[in-house]
């Protein structure tokens, strides 16, 4: 059942990183999606002691993990001239009406928008799996989160999390 | 902004029958103008962009989905 499920899914998140690489690639900013392999664990590395993270997390056990338990999983790995410069991580609501992005980490130093980028891929995503919203959950300061309230999201307290319809 | 909802609403009925593909790109092309209209309100987006959940160890850790979680 998880393996059937793997495959329909996976399907669903090359096609969402396909149509959102078609996007970027039109913006001319140099910027495209992958999912999460072994080269974005290694790029990882690079960043992965970085005093000016936000968070000390650890991306490539987390996303390990989620390979094995989550097959509706939404993955992306951002890449600028070929370095890292971003990830995340979700899947989607019990009912599947909404799609959750439980982490998101933007690389130390990176002048890229990566709400921007990873938006187009998740709201691809979303489409396909047949959600109607999107979750960010559990920004991780107050900054964080009024950015993604001006851009357009609703914050819900009770769930510490930002919420957009697509 | 009621605009803008009617209009999504609009758009996602005439998507319902399309095929996944079709779907997708207008998603994402809705999505990429979303943003993109919003740039010139922001000026730069914070340097320690990030959000998920931690331990008081600093581990990644997520809630298991409620039954009722819409």
């Amino acid at each position: 059942m998880k393996e059937k499920l793997e495959k329909q899914y996976d399907i669903y998140r090359i096609e969402a990183l396909r149509t959102a690489n078609e996007i970027l690639s039109s913006q001319r900013n140099g910027v495209s999606l992958t999912q999460a392999d072994n080269r974005a664990y290694s790029a990882f590395q690079k960043w992965e002691n970085n005093p000016h993270r936000a968070k000390t997390w650890d991306w490539p056990n987390t996303y390990m993990s989620w390979k094995l338990q989550y097959p509706k999983r939404f993955e992306a790995a951002a890449w600028k001239g070929g370095k890292l410069v971003g990830l995340s991580l979700g899947r989607p609501t019990y009912a599947g009406t909404g799609l959750r992005l439980n982490f998101i980490e933007k690389a130390p130093q990176s002048e890229i928008s990566l709400l921007d980028i990873t938006y187009i891929a998740l709201s691809a995503y979303a489409a396909l799996i047949g959600a109607d919203h999107i979750n960010i959950m559990h920004p991780v300061n107050a900054f964080v989160r009024d950015y993604y309230v001006r851009k357009g999201f609703s914050y819900n307290a009770k769930s510490d999390c930002c919420t957009r319809r697509v | 902004m009621n605009n803008i909802k009617d209009i999504r609403d609009k758009q996602n009925e005439n998507l319902r029958n399309k095929p996944n593909k079709e779907k997708a790109l207008a998603a994402a092309r809705r999505a990429a103008e979303e943003m993109r209209a919003t740039k010139h309100i922001i000026v730069k987006e914070p340097n320690q962009l990030a959000s998920g959940k931690s331990d008081e160890n600093g581990n990644m850790i997520w809630e298991e989905i409620e039954h009722d979680e819409k």
